[in-house]
């Protein structure tokens, strides 16, 4: 397409906006509103999945020795721990170790209660270990119980199983709501270009007369959608961006320390992409939609 | 130069035959009048030229292409070579005269210096220039329809298709417009008119072609617009 046959068309879809003004300010609101709840569930989204990969790497297993053990044998368990499959990294917490945590860590204040403990100390030797993928970890905690000389393999699957599918049902449950988002706002939009195409039914029977192309009709048509779904994009991510700016300041200011969210210029560049092309397809895919009845003349 | 080879053309949703296998030729350059009763098939070979829709049987030529054969991508530039004038004008009311003629220049893509240059002088052709920066809702019956001439000649049409061009105007004024197309067709543009206008046809003395029941009954050079035809 010239570039002054583009020009004409993209004057002309600015001006159909301003014509329908009250329609095009009702589409333009109902897409930001579609583009918020979308944007909401890919913040949610991508946030459920940050917090289960910091879940993931703070989910250790813990392996406990006989308490009469030798501390050869001690380290000859590090190293078949080492050779288990699925094991990314191994710590030795020793018997002593976990006596000092106690008292200076878990019993601060009340040291008193864990008196004489230095000399018959009832804590055994452990191991704290990391998994490469915690979905295995049943496995790798079988495996680790056949080992000998050990007592008790602890680990928190019941916390990751729940983790890994409140995560799966919310980006099942993101996709669907997207996937009905995105068609009811192909829909309202599709609605508004209908009534600009019904109310320029006239014209476009004079253009067909004339000679004009389907596209050259077409175009303007599809750029007003495209308008519309683009400056709906804009007014949802402001909205998106100020609401999650304004949650992150709320969270810092509760110190709550057990996961965090995603930054938001992390997120930003995500969510602008995400509702342009959203917002985008919206309107031309709906424009294209209903203009199709209206070219047989 | 057009020709019709037996044509017949059957509407699918009505039944009946709106043109049954009509032959005739026009010459580039001629001015006919498409005569007949309401419902006869004067428009349907108007919309049989200009593809708007097709034969049932038959062939269509234009300029030996046959328009019936025509893809639907094509038709668009099959319509930039001719140009039409509707009774009810068809104006675009929210523009003025100049931008309604200028309209039909932007559709087929024609450049600023291009519209800047044939729109004053299309407007001048019908005697309409000084009304450019007016809107249609201030223009008399007459002036309406002379801009819809403008419009029609502003891509410089090869033919010039009008349907009761001047079944909304008074006596006076249809015969002030009957005398911009005589001089258009004097410039050489082919002119088609489907009209019931019997002062008209009998004064320019034209070659008028009769349909009666989708038949071509007549096709007379210099003819009139008989008293038997019905309007």
């Amino acid at each position: 397409m010239k570039l002054s046959k583009f020009k004409y068309s993209f004057s002309e879809a600015k001006k159909n906006v301003t014509r329908n003004g009250l329609m095009s300010i009702a589409s333009l609101f109902t897409i930001a509103c579609c583009l918020i709840i979308l944007g909401v569930f890919a913040i949610l989204s991508v946030n459920v999945n940050s917090i289960t990969e910091q879940v993931k790497d703070q989910c250790e297993i813990q392996l406990y020795i006989n308490t009469d053990t030798s501390e050869e044998r001690v380290t000859q368990i590090g190293q078949e721990i080492e050779k288990t499959e699925n094991v990314k990294q191994v710590t030795l917490f020793t018997k002593e170790q976990t006596l000092e945590y106690a008292i200076n860590d878990m019993f601060e204040g009340n040291e008193t209660m864990l008196e004489g403990f230095e000399e018959d100390n009832p804590f055994s030797d452990s191991y704290k270990i990391v998994l490469n993928d915690i979905e295995k970890t049943k496995e790798t905690v079988e495996s680790l119980e056949k080992i000998a000389d050990v007592e008790k393999v602890v680990n928190k699957q019941d916390v990751v199983n729940v983790v890994l599918s409140i995560s799966g049902a919310v980006k099942k449950f993101s996709i669907v709501i997207m996937i009905i988002l995105l068609i009811v706002a192909i829909v309202i939009i599709s609605n508004t270009v209908k009534l600009t195409v019904f109310n320029r039914k006239k014209e476009i029977n004079i253009m067909k007369y004339i000679g004009a192309t389907d596209r050259f009709i077409r175009v303007p048509f599809v750029l007003e959608g495209f308008i519309i779904g683009f400056l709906g994009a804009v007014a949802a991510f402001l909205v998106v961006f100020w609401g999650y700016f304004a949650l992150l300041k709320y969270i810092a200011g509760l110190n709550f320390d057990l996961f965090e969210l995603v930054g938001i210029w992390d997120i930003a560049p995500f969510i602008a992409i995400l509702f342009v092309v959203f917002g985008s397809l919206i309107g031309v895919v709906g424009s294209a939609i209903s203009m199709r009845k209206y070219l047989h003349v | 130069m057009i020709e019709f080879v037996n044509v017949t053309k059957q509407f699918e949703d009505a039944g009946n035959i709106a043109l049954e296998n009509a032959s005739f030729k026009i010459e580039n350059g001629e001015f006919v009048f498409l005569v007949g009763s309401s419902g006869a098939g004067k428009t349907t070979i108007t919309k049989l030229i200009m593809r708007e829709t097709n034969v049932s049987e038959g062939q269509v030529f234009l300029d030996g292409i046959d328009v019936t054969a025509l893809p639907d991508k094509e038709i668009p530039f099959l319509r930039r070579k001719m140009g039409v004038v509707f009774q009810d004008f068809r104006l675009l009311e929210d523009r003025t005269v100049y931008e309604n003629v200028e309209f039909a220049m932007r559709v087929v893509g024609a450049s600023r210096r291009e519209i800047r240059k044939r729109v004053p002088e299309v407007l001048s052709e019908v005697g309409l220039n000084y009304k450019a920066k007016m809107y249609p809702r201030q223009l008399s019956g007459g002036e309406q329809q002379r801009v819809a001439l403008a419009r029609a000649l502003a891509n410089h049409p090869l033919i010039l298709i009008a349907d009761e061009p001047t079944g909304n105007l008074n006596p006076k004024t249809a015969m002030e417009i009957m005398d911009i197309f005589e001089e258009i067709n004097r410039m050489g543009t082919t002119i088609i008119m489907a009209t019931h206008a019997k002062d008209i046809v009998d004064v320019m003395k034209k070659r008028v072609i009769e349909i009666q029941d989708g038949h071509l009954v007549r096709d007379e050079v210099g003819g009139e617009y008989l008293e038997a035809v019905q309007v």
